[in-house]
């Protein structure tokens, strides 16, 4: 599997490179600006601001890169070099999603860390120690489900373009049912989410104290972008990683049983 | 002698069109098979269905006595109709592909096939001809020492004089016990290898014999009785 990883990687460095120009000429950006606003509110509000929206950029664009080379793999050619190969259904899917979830691990360390270096030289570091201090759990809290939530979509997108690609054999009905399946897949978790918290309300406190930060993004049902999320429900959290686990054996199966190239 | 490939009853639907209809056949160890048939007869379908990649309708497959799988991608080596090498490879990058998941590449048979080819290890994959593409793959496909070769078309769009050095590569591969399965139209250059040959049509196989009994009985080559069936199909 791991041998697989290293030949996916070496396909991969042009879009790392591009992904990287675009975080160093935010940050160039963000360092162009940042010297006239003294006011510390606003820095926070841009940090906060820029993290969804990196957050979201990245996650959608890593999902139609992904899904963009999954295409190749199952509607082109290469599926002929990668399905022959003498590997189970799991180690191809698996080398493909943990190279992913560790590409968008990459991305958020990366921007994270150009973060620190501008409030570094900007000699404001000092003013957000205590708040990071103090919600790290908040913190790390809100990043896993990030990386869950990123986990549920690129496996969605894979179970989808399998499953197109077993029922249809013409590429341009696969593309479209591909397409229409991810929808529905995302409409229907979603609504089960929902569904799921009102039935089973019970819910985690994950903060001690809440920041006076108002800006909420909704993502999803079980991850709102927000200083102010206090609790989670457990059953949405345990489904969601049943969908995952349950989604990535199906498609395993449907690789190693049902697929037609 | 034993078989190293039966395939019995074998059917294969594209929704309402019927690519395969009952096929039945069988490969034995250390012999080469011409699969002959027009585009479009199902030579392509029923060598996806022996090299894993699609399933059957009905019907079985078994290769060593195992159904496609994990096993069976092991010993058999396809060679596809189309180029399934990722666009970002040089020569090399293909080499330790191969090298890196099949037990049974030939690091050394891969160096001596690719100077036979005139193909350089830096060469990227997405720059080389349509003839230059096909002998880099027979070169990869070929320096496995796989049980059972199935090549796709292996001749279709190069021109004669790379259908020479093609051929050349297949007759010094070819591995004493191992077996192999070509599919073609352009068949006169490529019969002399062939211990067997099978005519298929329409998804089924209406001819299958001995390459050399064939030539006797007929008074004709392989080629010239492929054109003669065919007219009348």
């Amino acid at each position: 599997m791991f041998k697989l990883m290293q030949y996916e990687l070496k396909g991969r460095y042009k879009y790392y490179i591009g992904v990287l120009i675009g975080i160093l000429s935010l940050f160039l950006y963000i360092n162009l600006r940042l010297p006239s606003i003294t006011n510390e509110g606003i820095i926070l509000f841009t940090i906060v601001t820029t993290y969804i929206l990196f957050i979201a950029i990245a996650m959608t664009s890593n999902v139609i890169f992904y899904s963009t080379d999954l295409f190749g793999n199952v509607f082109g050619n290469t599926g002929y070099l990668l399905f022959t190969l003498p590997l189970k259904g799991k180690k191809i899917l698996g080398s493909k999603i943990i190279l992913s979830i560790l590409e968008f691990i990459l991305f958020l360390i990366s921007f994270t860390f150009l973060w620190y270096l501008t409030l570094l030289t900007h000699n404001s570091l000092q003013l957000f120690m205590p708040v990071i201090s103090t919600h790290k759990t908040l913190l790390m809290t809100v990043t896993m489900l990030v990386i869950v939530y990123y986990s549920f979509l690129i496996i969605t997108a894979y179970f989808s373009m399998v499953l197109a690609k077993t029922i249809f054999y013409v590429k341009k009905y696969g593309i479209l049912f591909f397409v229409f399946l991810f929808g529905v897949s995302y409409f229907i978790t979603n609504k089960l989410y929902i569904f799921l918290s009102k039935l089973f309300p019970y819910y985690i406190d994950i903060t001690g104290t809440s920041l006076t930060f108002t800006k909420i993004v909704e993502i999803n049902p079980t991850t709102s972008i927000s200083f102010n999320i206090t609790n989670l429900n457990i059953a949405v959290i345990i489904f969601q990683i049943l969908i995952i686990v349950t989604l990535f054996f199906t498609t395993s199966y449907l690789i190693d049983n049902k697929m037609n190239l | 002698m034993d078989t190293i490939l039966k395939i019995s009853n074998l059917t294969k639907n594209y929704y309402n069109t019927q690519a395969l209809k009952g096929i039945d056949l069988e490969v034995e160890r250390g012999k080469i098979l011409g699969l002959l048939g027009p585009n479009g007869s199902g030579k392509t379908t029923l060598m996806k269905i022996i090299a894993g990649i699609l399933k059957p309708t009905s019907g079985e497959v078994l290769i060593e006595d195992k159904k496609p799988g994990i096993y069976t991608k092991q010993i058999v080596s396809y060679l596809p109709d189309v180029n399934p090498l990722y666009k970002w490879m040089r020569v090399k990058d293909a080499v330790n592909f191969f090298k890196d998941f099949y037990n049974d590449f030939d690091e050394e048979k891969a160096k001596s096939n690719l100077d036979f080819m005139e193909l350089k290890e830096n060469q990227k994959v997405s720059s080389l001809s349509k003839g230059m593409l096909e002998r880099l793959l027979l070169a990869l496909f070929l320096s496995r020492n796989a049980k059972l070769y199935v090549l796709d078309e292996p001749l279709g769009g190069v021109d004669p004089s790379a259908r020479d050095k093609i051929i050349d590569t297949i007759i010094k591969n070819i591995n004493e016990g191992s077996s192999m399965i070509i599919s073609t139209h352009i068949i006169s250059d490529i019969e002399k290898v062939f211990d067997e040959v099978a005519f298929i049509s329409e998804g089924k196989i209406i001819l299958k014999e001995n390459a050399e009994e064939l030539r006797a009985k007929k008074g004709k080559s392989i080629d010239e009785i492929f054109r003669e069936v065919y007219a009348n199909v």
